[in-house]
């Protein structure tokens, strides 16, 4: 399936859930008031912020592995938005990195983030960091970074490998208080066993909604909740559809 | 070449925009950029079949790949002006940063002078012989990045071990539950478990009671399910992600001081 | 103080596995391997490859799993070269390829296997899937050469073989997950079965390929590369490496025990859970 092909519903699958989540923008917007439910893990984000800075310590922000991809353009933006609450209190983040193109852009990121709370001096061009691109060297280095710098809380959000457990444990060494949001399912566990709150699978978009509460943000957490519900069903039904069906017109949909 | 040219003008039109605009205008162009950028993957693979956009595919992410180089040489600088800072400084870490010097300069000579500078400074190899630079890279790659890394890796048995002993208590009905899944699975991955059911036949109703055949359906049937829907969430909020980020809806990428 | 008591259980914890690891590396241990389902179809997929056709032995990974993957694809080829089924080597991943080539020079004097003639390395394939796609549709135009720079033409075992018709069954070894690339390419697009063979780790995530049949087969970390070893009635490498594996998961099952007792304990005296 080198491209989407005319016949199939995956080539209008992806238009029809970004035409949900593009209403429920609009609807916030013009000034629809939506609810979503409550996540203890973001509520717990600033009390870890506070507690950084309470020590006098330094927080950590490691936005995963990944490059150029959603999930660590997503990370970014947690980043930002927690270096906006760790400016008002005058506490510094620490963001190591492992892909150039995001080493320059979480620069911009949290140089503004400093800015716009109104401490730029806090902001030190040395705390954002590329370490390197390999996998384990960029962990050992973050290893060494968290011990160096005794940090207080740290935040994952990306997308995470086999290193995840090896930083969260260090972490755990360490004592800091520790959040955790990953879409790579397979590091759930690890982050579950080592972290004090994991943010799981679809709620690591809703992560900037919840934190700014922003009508936008708000109303695209809210069209993708209603997409989920529409796949969900969708599933069901084409499931019972097909077992229901003859033989023959089984045959004819067994492909797709 | 005239693409080349072309580009080239294109791009420092825009850099010359970014300059020279109030910090409105400036996000409105970024936002646009984004927007045009973002569009070319879309509609070329949801377009269906082949369609007109189809042969720009190769000199699309040809242009991806030239940013991306760019942007290593950033990184490049950015290790330099840390560590370079820390030597004259002379900060507690100072040694770190003499061996990040160190490591860089080797690997970067050994690598550069194994393909480009071979016959510099050494006699050409014999047929079967390595060359003293390969031999160099080789023994800087093989005999000590590799096994850096995988003692790294390694370290994940200790803190598995670690992170069970503190994390797997069955202190609530839920959590009991996971923790017997997990000894059966972890029993499975090793020949303990089979083992201690190899008396059930393979045959018949009573070979739902050999270990293997218990964790076969526990995957498939219960981890399964699970992973589908998380992985449906997952994907939504991608889509979702990728249209507040791709609109420039997302704040934190265009908002200014 | 606090912070030393605090310490002593995680280095008592690091001690007991690294004894763990290190002691049946020493001491001479019998294993039993019985193989599970998804072994047993892999096994099954490779036993029916169709004659006149070829393995495809995709490499997608490097030397940091090659701990796991190694064993698995060595056991593979093995089985092929016993069925004297021609194979075909790829990879996405730099050193895989490499890899692989090597486990087939060890094992082809055994079994009168010669480069060229039976089996083939086309090397590292950069650019992902588009180039899988590419070469389900044209070996010959996609990959000209082999990993030596010879050109396909002199390769006897590539007259045969252009295209993803002449290939009976996908093998991929792996530690990330690539393996939707090949289901909708290969499995969907040219209708050639597919079998994984996985890190522990990933295992987890390829089961709903399995479930839905677009991966005919499965091996899972080690334990189902020794599984296979046990298929064969061989005991190598994959079989060695499973018994310092087997105690390491003996010791966590035993801590897990151990962190319930103390947990059972501390609530008998009323005290506060951690």
């Amino acid at each position: 399936m080198e491209h989407a092909k005319l016949l199939s519903i995956y080539t209008y699958l992806p238009w029809a859930i970004a035409a949900i989540i593009g209403a429920g923008i609009f609807m916030a917007q013009a000034g629809r008031s939506l609810h979503i439910r409550r996540l203890p893990a973001i509520d717990a984000i600033e009390e870890a912020v506070g507690r950084a800075t309470e020590m006098g310590r330094p927080i950590l922000f490691v936005p995963g592995l990944a490059g150029v991809d959603v999930p660590t353009f997503q990370a970014v933006a947690i980043a930002g938005h927690i270096a906006r609450l760790a400016a008002a209190y005058r506490t510094r983040v620490l963001m190591p990195l492992s892909h150039p193109v995001i080493f320059t852009m979480a620069e911009q990121v949290l140089k503004e983030a400093y800015a716009s709370a109104g401490a730029p001096d806090v902001f030190r061009p040395e705390d954002v960091r590329f370490l390197s691109d390999q996998q384990f060297a960029f962990a050992s280095g973050v290893v060494g970074l968290m011990n160096r710098e005794r940090i207080a809380t740290a935040f994952f959000f990306g997308n995470f490998a086999a290193e995840a457990l090896i930083l969260a444990e260090t972490g755990q060494t360490l004592g800091a208080i520790q959040i955790a949001g990953t879409p790579s399912t397979l590091q759930i566990p690890f982050f579950i066993a080592a972290c004090d709150f994991t943010v799981i699978g679809e709620e690591y978009y809703a992560v900037t909604a919840y934190l700014t509460r922003e009508p936008i943000l708000l109303g695209s957490v809210w069209g993708q909740d209603l997409s989920r519900i529409s796949l969900a069903v969708l599933v069901f039904v084409a499931s019972l559809t097909y077992q229901m069906m003859p033989a023959g017109l089984k045959a004819l949909f067994s492909f797709y | 070449m005239i693409f080349v040219i072309g580009a080239l003008t294109a791009g420092i039109i825009v850099l010359i925009l970014l300059q020279t605009l109030a910090p409105v205008y400036r996000r409105r162009l970024t936002a646009l950029v984004t927007f045009i950028v973002g569009l070319y993957w879309p509609l070329e693979f949801f377009y269906p079949e082949h369609n007109f956009l189809t042969p720009w595919r190769d000199s699309v992410a040809e242009l991806g790949r030239i940013l991306v180089a760019f942007t290593f040489g950033l990184g490049g600088v950015n290790l330099f002006l840390i560590h370079g800072r820390h030597i004259i400084r002379r900060t507690p870490n100072l040694l770190f940063s003499i061996v990040f010097f160190l490591g860089f300069f080797a690997m970067a000579t050994a690598g550069m002078m194994k393909d480009f500078g071979q016959n510099w400074l050494e006699a050409r190899p014999g047929p079967g012989q390595q060359g003293f630079w390969e031999a160099s890279f080789n023994i800087l790659f093989k005999g000590a990045l590799l096994p850096l890394a995988s003692t790294v890796f390694s370290l994940l048995a200790f803190f598995i071990a670690s992170a069970a002993f503190r994390a797997f208590r069955a202190r609530t009905l839920e959590a009991g539950l996971l923790m017997a899944t997990s000894f059966l699975v972890m029993m499975a991955n090793v020949p303990a478990g089979p083992w201690l059911t190899s008396f059930l036949p393979d045959e018949g109703i009573l070979r739902w009671g050999r270990w293997e055949n218990i964790v076969h359906w526990l995957m498939t049937q219960i981890n399964t399910p699970a992973m589908r829907a998380i992985l449906f969430g997952v994907w939504v909020g991608t889509i979702g992600a990728a249209l507040r980020i791709w609109l420039s809806l997302e704040r934190a990428f265009v908002s200014g001081p | 103080m606090e912070e030393r008591r605090e310490m002593w259980p995680r280095w008592g914890i690091y001690l007991l596995v690294a004894l763990a690891i290190t002691l049946p590396m020493v001491v001479p241990v019998k294993l039993r391997m019985i193989p599970t389902p998804p072994v047993k179809r892999f096994y099954e997929m490779v036993e029916t490859i169709p004659k006149g056709k070829v393995l495809l032995i995709a490499a997608d990974f490097d030397t940091g799993t090659e701990g796991e993957n190694g064993p698995q694809a060595e056991a593979v080829i093995e089985h092929a070269m016993r069925r004297r089924i021609p194979i075909l080597i790829i990879g996405s991943d730099l050193q895989g390829p490499e890899l692989v080539q090597s486990y087939a020079e060890a094992l082809a004097k055994k079994y009168d296997y010669r480069y060229g003639r039976d089996f083939v390395n086309l090397g590292f394939l950069p650019g992902g899937q588009p180039v899988l796609e590419r070469l389900g549709r044209s070996i010959w135009q996609t990959k000209p050469t082999d990993f030596r720079g010879t050109p396909l033409a002199e390769l006897p075992m590539m007259k045969t073989v252009t295209s993803a018709q002449d290939i009976g069954l996908v093998a991929e070894f792996t530690g990330a997950g690539l393996l939707p690339w090949y289901i909708q390419t290969f499995w969907a697009q040219f209708r050639v079965p597919i079998a994984q063979g996985c890190t522990g780790i990933i295992g987890p995530e390829q089961f709903p390929y399995l479930d839905s049949g677009q991966l005919s087969g499965l091996l899972t970390g080690l334990t189902g590369a020794a599984q296979y070893e046990s298929l064969l009635k061989t005991e190598k490498r994959a079989y060695r490496r499973m018994i310092p594996q087997t105690f390491a998961h003996l010791t966590v099952i035993a801590l897990i025990v151990a962190g319930n007792i103390l947990l059972l304990m501390r609530m008998r005296r009323g005290r506060r859970v951690p």
